[in-house]
């Protein structure tokens, strides 16, 4: 995956902690080709780490989970307090249930031992090659650092009290998290990193709660309380509402395109849930800067372009915010680049249809439908993108501005 | 013993009161058919089987229980043997027992009989049995209640089942642990082989150069210069020193998952019934080896075995089902001292001795040890003091039942707060006629 950089020259620097020294000289040895991208260094147990990280900083921390005395959940709880940047995985034969749910809170992603050698690179590599998303350290730490994004209220509401129902039915479960973008976020991340050994592509968030089960859920939910709400007190409720709307308008309309445009069904699901969750990213933002989000919220409502006014006051955009996480929380490559690109899906260095192409045309379709949604920004379109794609169908907005003359147009607006 | 506590509870708390007593009495013939019509009530309704039967072993009074028991019709049932109802094995096992009511004259409880009814079907049935007099103290039979406890016995198994599938689930995922390691490094260094032998090509390759140069009588500055750049490149003395270490630990891997897989085998024993003679340090091992990973984070495993030790008759599906929940108990009970939770191990220490005519297996453990109040409750049935979820406290009860009964031998322990505790098995030698 190429996420246009410059920095990806960097050496990646990475951690492996294992109790059985057996495992990190494997490892090593396994690891050799990559000796030239990455720096590894290797601990036997989870002070050893510690005393490691606290010389010299690291990128990825990938730690096995039973080891005594400092078991790898602990230790990396203490990397999330200590060094929030690093990126925490966890590679464990670990079966028993109740540890797998409390890696959920204090780990990215989970590698099932035994691992396959391309998948533990792909996982590192694909690491190295979204922290491009991200310049800032300090961003990077404060993104990696969420553990949950907020729910829309009432959804938070309605789900508690089917779970906590005597005779909660999986069905509506499965509904309610399929209607709230930080659920499905959350959902996707567990069964797409191997935490419950599922299936890798799953085809909408009921299926994923299906997979997962409803026992699994409910403690999910109710002991490790892997969902939250939203508590900012100064984000407008009719915001969260609109934003609500748009990600289900934008979801349903991806997959209408993608259907339309004839792609493979897995091309279909990837463009429903990245449509579901291309705007995601405000969730982290507002997770990460609290109210002072809520301001920009506000602002970008006017005529100003919200992508500038973000970069502006946070040195990151809510698509770069949302595709690092996701990426973070191992989410499907596509998905992952549709959030990040569907403001400027040219940066995404693709010739044919992904789901950010549906996502791009649809997030600009549901713009246009919508009145409230004046961020001009999503209604100039990039013709040399959408000619490259050679589409189907034809869509109504062929006649709309670049963006660049977009931008001109509101400079001189000022 | 649990239902002798409740009658024994139920008598206390409602005295059964004589109707019209404390009151003043109204028609005596009157006040007789009460009576007789509450007793008769009670003795046809009451779910038990009440039995009278004659010196000989013959039914000569009993309510209709008795007759669902032995499914037979209250009218074909009069006069009739209850040995009649019985193999031979148990029509002896109930001859033993009445007569040693008629000897001793002190009645008898509990005693399971299997029945087999009229009507074909097998039923396991409690019976307490009372000697019986005429008006002038001459022993003239037997009288009792008898229980169906079919039922019970059916839960019973279920329960020792349940135990059972409850320790093999938590053992399954130990295993996919102990397995998944050395299949991890085992499959990172063979990778790595892979890798290195593309490289050790390389400079193969460039060797191969330099004995055709040389063979020829050519010049061999360039190639020369190739090899040591190659060699460098692929980094040769890295390879030469690690290659033979990658292939060491991928035996010793492999070697460890054709351990655990072994042992898995001769734990199970499935669908064994019947004694066979077992060599119990080798089972001991075994179970030992498969449920490494509940113990080794805590502590480390010591074990003494009598090499002299014979081969014991014994269940070994069960008896190490035995061994696995006393290992198990072992180590969580070093789990909850202070000394595991700031990293430090204790020892699980396993030994047998022959003492006398007994196998002796001793395990100990530097856990907490066990506190006084509880010591005579351990071996109870649901007794736990894990929390929710972590036990069904059937092991230790299990445990018992299956080396006392099962095997006629004795479980016992030695404890000392703070210092550990030792489970102290005994199996008898010989033909073990447990």
């Amino acid at each position: 995956m190429e996420m246009d950089s410059q920095e990806n020259t960097t050496r990646k620097s990475i951690l492996f902690v294992d109790d059985e020294p057996k495992v990190l000289n494997g490892l090593e040895r396994m690891l050799r080709p990559m000796r030239n991208v990455w720096t590894m260094s290797f601990a036997e147990s989870s002070q050893k780490a510690l005393e490691i990280l606290k010389d010299s900083h690291f990128d990825v921390v990938v730690t096995d989970i039973r080891m005594p005395v400092m078991n790898g959940l602990q230790l990396l709880s203490e990397v999330k307090r200590l060094y929030p940047d690093t990126v925490r995985i966890i590679l464990s034969g670990e079966s028993d249930r109740e540890l797998t749910m409390k890696a959920v809170n204090v780990s990215h992603q989970f590698l099932n031992k035994p691992c396959d050698t391309e998948i533990l690179k792909a996982a590192i590599s694909r690491i190295g090659d979204l922290s491009t998303l991200l310049q800032k350290d300090s961003i990077k730490a404060m993104v990696s650092r969420v553990d949950s994004l907020p729910s829309l209220p009432s959804l938070y509401v309605e789900i508690m009290r089917e779970l906590q129902s005597n005779d909660s039915s999986i069905r509506k479960i499965g509904d309610i998290i399929s209607r709230d973008l930080a659920m499905t976020a959350k959902i996707l991340q567990l069964v797409n990193s191997s935490y419950f050994s599922l299936p890798r592509h799953i085809s909408s968030p009921e299926q994923a709660v299906f997979l997962l089960g409803l026992d699994t859920i409910k403690s999910l939910v109710l002991s490790i309380q892997v969902f939250s709400q939203f508590k900012l007190k100064n984000m407008p409720v009719d915001y969260l509402k609109r934003l609500w709307d748009h990600s289900m308008l934008t979801a349903a309309s991806s997959k209408k395109i993608a259907t339309q445009e004839r792609q493979d069904q897995v091309v279909i699901d990837n463009s429903f849930m990245a449509g579901l969750l291309h705007d995601s990213g405000k969730l982290v933002m507002a997770s990460c800067f609290s109210d002072r989000y809520a301001e920009v919220v506000s602002m970008a409502e006017g005529s100003r372009l919200l992508t500038e006014k973000e970069r502006e006051l946070f040195d990151v955009t809510h698509a770069e915010a949302g595709a690092y996480l996701m990426g973070l929380w191992g989410l499907p490559y596509p998905i992952i680049e549709a959030i990040a690109f569907h403001h400027s899906p040219g940066r995404a260095n693709t010739k044919q249809f992904t789901p950010l192409t549906a996502v791009y045309i649809a997030n600009i379709l549901e713009g246009q439908k919508a009145e409230y949604f004046t961020d001009r920004s999503q209604l100039a379109v990039d013709h040399e993108y959408m000619a490259a794609m050679q589409l189907k169908a034809a869509y109504p907005f062929w006649d709309m501005p670049e963006p660049d003359r977009l931008k001109e147009a509101s400079a001189h607006e000022q | 013993m649990h239902d002798a506590d409740t009658i024994m509870k139920t008598s206390h708390g409602m005295q059964p009161r004589m109707p019209g007593a404390g009151r003043l009495p109204k028609n005596p013939d009157l006040v007789l058919l009460e009576v007789e019509n509450r007793y008769r009530s009670f003795f046809e309704n009451i779910e038990q089987g009440y039995y009278e039967i004659d010196i000989q072993g013959n039914f000569i009074f009993f309510n209709e229980f008795v007759g669902r028991i032995f499914g037979c019709p209250m009218d074909e049932l009069h006069k009739i043997n209850y040995r009649q109802f019985m193999d031979k094995e148990n029509a002896d096992m109930a001859y033993q027992a009445f007569s040693y009511v008629y000897e001793t004259e002190k009645p008898r409880i509990g005693c399971v009989f299997q029945i087999i009814g009229k009507d074909g079907i097998k039923r396991d049935v409690g019976f307490s049995i009372c000697i019986m007099r005429d008006s002038r103290g001459k022993k003239i039979g037997f009288r009792g209640i008898a229980r169906d406890i079919s039922e019970r016995k059916k839960i019973e198994a279920q329960q020792r089942h349940a135990q059972k599938l409850e320790s093999i689930g938590q053992l399954a995922a130990g295993i996919a642990h102990e397995i998944n390691t050395p299949i991890q490094y085992t499959a990172d260094n063979t990778h790595f082989l892979k890798d290195s032998f593309g490289e050790i090509e390389t400079a193969l390759k460039s060797y191969s150069r330099l004995y055709e140069s040389v063979k020829a009588g050519l010049q061999t500055k360039a190639v020369v210069r190739e090899i040591e750049k190659v060699t460098s490149e692929i980094d040769l003395d890295y390879l030469r020193e690690e290659i033979p270490k990658a292939i060491a630990q991928s035996l010793e891997g492999l070697e460890n998952v054709a351990k655990i897989v072994s042992a898995m085998k001769q734990f199970a024993h499935p669908g064994m019934d019947e004694k066979i003679l077992t060599d119990i340090n080798k089972a001991i091992q075994n179970t030992i080896t498969i449920s490494r990973n509940e113990w080794k984070y805590v502590a480390d495993m010591m074990t003494d075995f009598d090499p002299s030790m014979p081969l014991i008759a014994c269940l070994p599906g069960e008896f190490n089902q035995v061994i696995l929940n006393i290992v198990v108990n072992a180590a969580h009970a070093i789990g909850d001292t202070e000394d595991a939770k700031s990293g430090r191990k204790g020892t699980i220490k396993v030994t047998t001795r022959r003492e006398g005519r007994w196998a002796e297996i001793r395990i100990s453990d530097t856990g907490p040890g066990i506190p006084k109040e509880i010591r005579d409750r351990i071996f109870d049935p649901f007794f736990t003091t894990k929390e929710v979820g972590k036990g069904s406290g059937q092991g230790l009860a299990i445990s018992h039942s299956v080396i006392v009964k099962k095997h006629g031998g004795t479980i016992g322990f030695e404890t000392e707060i703070n210092k550990g505790t030792t489970m102290i098995i005994r199996l008898p030698m010989g033909n073990g006629n447990g």
